[in-house]
């Protein structure tokens, strides 16, 4: 296209050059007929001028000898303008014919001057004036025919001459018009072909441009566009491609970290760093806004010192400084959630620079269950050691204290003693026995053994357990303490068979009647349930009361070892109770209301794990 | 587009803007603005009269060079004025406010005596002649040799104020024993001019005449017929050339001007010019006792110069 353009200007720069020289040459052919008219026009005004001098003359000629007779200086000018007049007819360009008539012409003036002088110096003799004066006036005559004649024959020449000059004057004037009325049109259609080939080739670039700007990757060039426009329709479409392919890897890598970002456990914040917006959060995950309690939108438009809880704030600039000076931190913060709750977070954050600008990336892990969770194992190892401790000294304890009794049951039985002191003796032997069955309570809790799994009919199991239950409600012991009790099953009949170590559920679900009829003393109702439970796998089984119920405080602290609402109660059942559930891979909840009763809801696996089974 | 339109194609065109502008006022700034100053005077004007020697416009265009070469030495302007015979010299010298003029000898004379005129310089020709002498002359033709054969003819005269044109035909005649040249002659007439006067001789227009040998023989070079078909009947005694005399009370810084410039003439390119194109070799002074060969023709006539009568009849 390059050599098209050159071609085209070198055919235009040709063509204006051509018209110009064109025009230049007329110009001057204009200019020489002009001239050659003006000279010719001029040779007519020099003809009558000379004729008239010639008149002038001679009417100071035919005035010489009246008392109007021009004075002698005017005279003299006359002649010298007749004279001049006559070598101005001279100076112009002639042929040579004409040349030496004029040549002629001009003795002839010469003469009639002569003549005319002698007229005017002439004196003393009139009669010989006059003579003097008709034969000057005559020579006028002959003078001015001669200058006609002249006349004519220049005017046969010069008229069609001028006529020729004008025509051709007129003609090369009509040629300029047309040239430069022509030209600038001609140069306009180039112009606008040229201009409209490139136009058009660059708006289909530009077109296409805007359609990658607007995101259509897809979009290729397929007009056939003239010259190297095609190459480089060619090179944006290969362009396009490269583009397209290249944002879709972007996408693909962007989307991965999206996934990673999102998928996170962890709450993953990027915070600004500088300026007056330091703090500000301009990225949150999907983990961060379920653990606070806020949409990722209006996290958003909150700084982290907006999640932050007093104290933690506080520590929070010198944290940023650390981080912006390319430090790392891990930390130890309480955030709070939306609703409120404060939650303790462990934060870890670093300096995250883009582009020169300074951001803060941190990851925030809810370590509230890893708290609780360290805290109930440390719980349970100090009550592990408490319980070994407390097991180690229940087993040293009960041999003695089985001497003891033997000991006071044979003294008993040999010594004669009143019966007060026998009272005293039984009474003696009857805490010895409450010290061994504490002793024992404690052991199972300190030393609760294995389970042994099988699979078991619960329904069955709960029934057998709820036979029991009836059969010690009908003993002295129970009908004194308590009113009129019902108890009532309500199975889930389509329940499946579990793994479940039969003695040790037994023991947990008579444990638990046992609490709710000594819970409910005067006339109720203990309901036994069971059914399949919330979770996929799982069974529950449900035991309420109508008894006394739990308080709030009561109910959280009823599964505690040693806590016990009951006036000679060891504390330790519900703690041996839920050790054994939660032996079973299971969960106990109880749900009271004082004054109304209380349900335990035990949650229990269908299958165990493998290396139960196997025991 | 961009490039005449662009930040730097603006500045170009600022730049430009800006030396036109500056082009613009330097016009007729950077030029001191004229001080008040009065205009020149007006060049002081010479008239000078010339006699009608020949065909009077060759005579006006015969003594153009001199004039252009006094007015530029001078720094005056030179007019020449023809004037229409001889006789009126006189006359036009004041009526027509003449500062000086080329006399003839007799009408230097005249004037000399009459107006007082002070002759500055007279031309030395290519032959080194600075005085002429007038010529009685007829065709040879014509066998007029003696008074006898004069008489019935016809006679040219040049001007009564003419030494070669008048006052030698006079003498002439009085020596010969014509009293009475009307009557002597078949006609008479004044032909106005030294040439015309030849001219008619020469044509037959009249049979003798009178004239200054400077026209004839100048005529001569021109037409040989005028000296081989004429012939000199009688001579006068040399008198001085056409002299430049000037009116008494003309300036005299300009006198001199004007006759150092005449003397002067032949020392310089310009002078030699147009000295050339007169026809003469220089100019020499010329005081009045340079008259007095006409003056004691005249006298020899019978002629009183201060009541002389020089109109022609």
């Amino acid at each position: 296209m390059r050599l098209k353009a050159i071609l085209g200007f070198l055919l235009l720069a040709f063509f204006f050059g051509v018209g110009g020289i064109y025009i230049g040459v007329n110009n001057a052919r204009i200019i020489d007929n002009l001239e050659k008219v003006l000279a010719l026009h001029k040779m007519a005004f020099f003809r009558d001028n000379l004729i008239n001098e010639v008149r002038i003359m001679q009417a100071d000629l035919y005035l010489a000898v009246s008392p109007h007779r021009t004075n002698i200086g005017d005279f003299v000018k006359h002649g010298e303008a007749l004279a001049l007049a006559g070598e101005n007819c001279l100076k112009c360009h002639h042929d040579e014919a004409t040349r030496q008539r004029l040549i002629h012409l001009r003795q002839a003036i010469n003469e009639y001057l002569k003549k005319s002088s002698r007229v005017y110096m002439f004196s003393a003799n009139n009669e010989r004036r006059d003579i003097e004066e008709k034969s000057a006036f005559v020579s006028g005559m002959r003078l001015l025919g001669e200058i006609d004649k002249l006349i004519v024959l220049s005017a046969d020449r010069s008229s069609p001459q001028i006529a020729m000059a004008r025509q051709q004057v007129v003609l090369m004037r009509n040629t300029l018009l047309w040239l430069v009325s022509i030209a600038p049109l001609i140069f306009l259609v180039f112009s606008f072909v040229f201009v409209k080939r490139f136009s058009s080739s660059l708006s289909v670039l530009i077109g296409a441009t805007k359609k990658i700007k607007a995101g259509e990757l897809t979009h290729t060039i397929d007009e056939q566009l003239p010259d190297e426009f095609n190459v480089l329709a060619t090179a944006f479409n290969e362009m396009a491609v490269s583009l397209k392919n290249q944002c879709e890897a972007i996408a693909v890598e962007q989307d991965r970290y999206k996934v990673l970002f999102e998928s996170a456990d962890e709450a993953i914040f990027i915070i600004e760093g500088e300026g007056e917006d330091a703090g500000r959060i301009i990225e949150a995950n999907k983990a961060a806004s379920t653990m606070h309690g806020y949409t990722v939108d209006e996290l958003l438009t909150m700084r982290i010192q907006d999640l932050d809880t007093a104290e933690s704030a506080a520590q929070a600039p010198a944290r940023f400084r650390q981080m912006l000076a390319g430090g790392r931190v891990e930390a130890l913060v309480e955030h709070h959630r939306k609703d409120g709750t404060v939650f303790p977070l462990e934060v870890r954050a670093g300096l995250l620079e883009i582009k020169g600008h300074k951001y803060i990336l941190a990851f925030d892990r809810d370590v509230t269950v890893r708290n609780q969770t360290e805290a109930a194992l440390q719980r349970s190892r100090q009550l592990a050691m408490v319980g070994e401790m407390a097991a180690g000294l229940a087993h040293e304890i009960k041999n003695p204290l089985a001497g003891i009794k033997v000991s006071m049951e044979v003294l008993m039985n040999e010594l004669p003693l009143t019966t007060e002191d026998k009272e005293i003796f039984t009474r003696t032997v009857r805490e010895v026995q409450r010290i061994e069955a504490l002793l024992k309570n404690l052991l199972n809790y300190a030393r609760t053994p294995k389970p042994v799994f099988s699979r078991t009919d619960l329904n069955q199991l709960l029934g057998n357990a709820m036979g029991n239950a009836a059969l010690l409600l009908k003993s002295p012991e129970y009908a004194a303490a308590s009113g009129k009790l019902e108890l009532v099953r309500s199975f889930d009949q389509a329940l499946p068979m579990i793994m479940v170590d039969p003695s040790q559920m037994q023991q947990v679900v008579l444990n638990l009647l046992l609490n709710a009829m000594e819970a409910t003393t005067e006339d109720g109702t203990i309901t036994v349930g069971s059914r399949t439970g919330r979770a996929a796998g799982t069974v529950e089984i449900i035991i309420g009361d109508t008894g006394k119920g739990l308080s709030e405080e009561a109910a959280a602290r009823v599964f505690q070892p040693f806590y016990t609402t009951k006036p000679k109660g060891s504390g330790l059942g519900l703690a041996i109770t839920r050790r054994l559930v939660e032996q079973h891979h299971g969960t106990i909840e109880v749900a009271g209301v004082l004054g109304q009763g209380t349900t335990f809801t035990i949650t229990l696996p269908v299958e165990q794990q493998r290396e139960d089974e196997s025991q | 587009m961009r490039l005449f339109f662009g930040r730097d194609g603006g500045l170009i065109l600022l730049a430009a803007l800006f030396l036109l502008l500056g082009a613009g006022c330097r016009d007729g700034q950077g030029v001191a603005p004229a001080g008040k100053t009065s205009p020149p005077p007006p060049a002081a004007k010479i008239v000078l009269g010339l006699l009608p020697e020949m065909d009077i416009f060759v005579q006006k265009k015969r003594y153009e060079p001199i004039a252009r070469y006094l007015s530029e030495k001078t720094g005056a302007q030179v007019e020449l004025k023809i004037l229409s015979r001889y006789g009126n010299i006189l006359e036009n010298f004041q009526h027509e406010e003449l500062d000086g003029a080329f006399f003839g000898s007799f009408t230097g004379a005249l004037a000399i005596k009459r107006l007082g005129v002070e002759p500055l310089a007279r031309p030395e020709y290519l032959d080194g002649v600075s005085t002429y002498y007038g010529l009685l002359f007829a065709r040879k033709e014509k066998g007029i040799k003696t008074a006898r054969d004069m008489q019935g003819k016809i006679f040219v005269f040049v001007d009564k104020a003419t030494t070669a044109g008048w006052l030698l035909p006079l003498y002439f005649f009085r020596a010969h024993g014509i009293k009475d040249y009307r009557s002597w002659f078949k006609e008479t007439y004044f032909s106005g001019t030294h040439e015309d006067a030849i001219q008619d001789v020469l044509t037959g227009k009249a049979d003798l005449g009178a004239a200054k040998d400077l026209v004839f023989y100048r005529l001569a070079m021109e037409n040989p017929r005028i000296t081989e078909e004429l012939e000199i009947l009688a001579t006068t005694p040399k008198v001085p050339a056409n002299t430049l005399a000037v009116r008494p009370t003309l300036d005299p810084a300009l006198k001199s001007a004007l006759a150092n410039s005449l003397l002067t003439m032949h020392q310089n390119a310009a002078g030699r010019r147009a000295l050339a194109q007169f026809g003469a070799r220089r100019f020499i002074a010329t005081a009045v006792q340079d008259y007095a060969p006409v003056i004691e023709y005249a006298e020899g006539i019978g002629l009183d110069l201060a009541t002389y009568d020089y109109r022609n009849d």
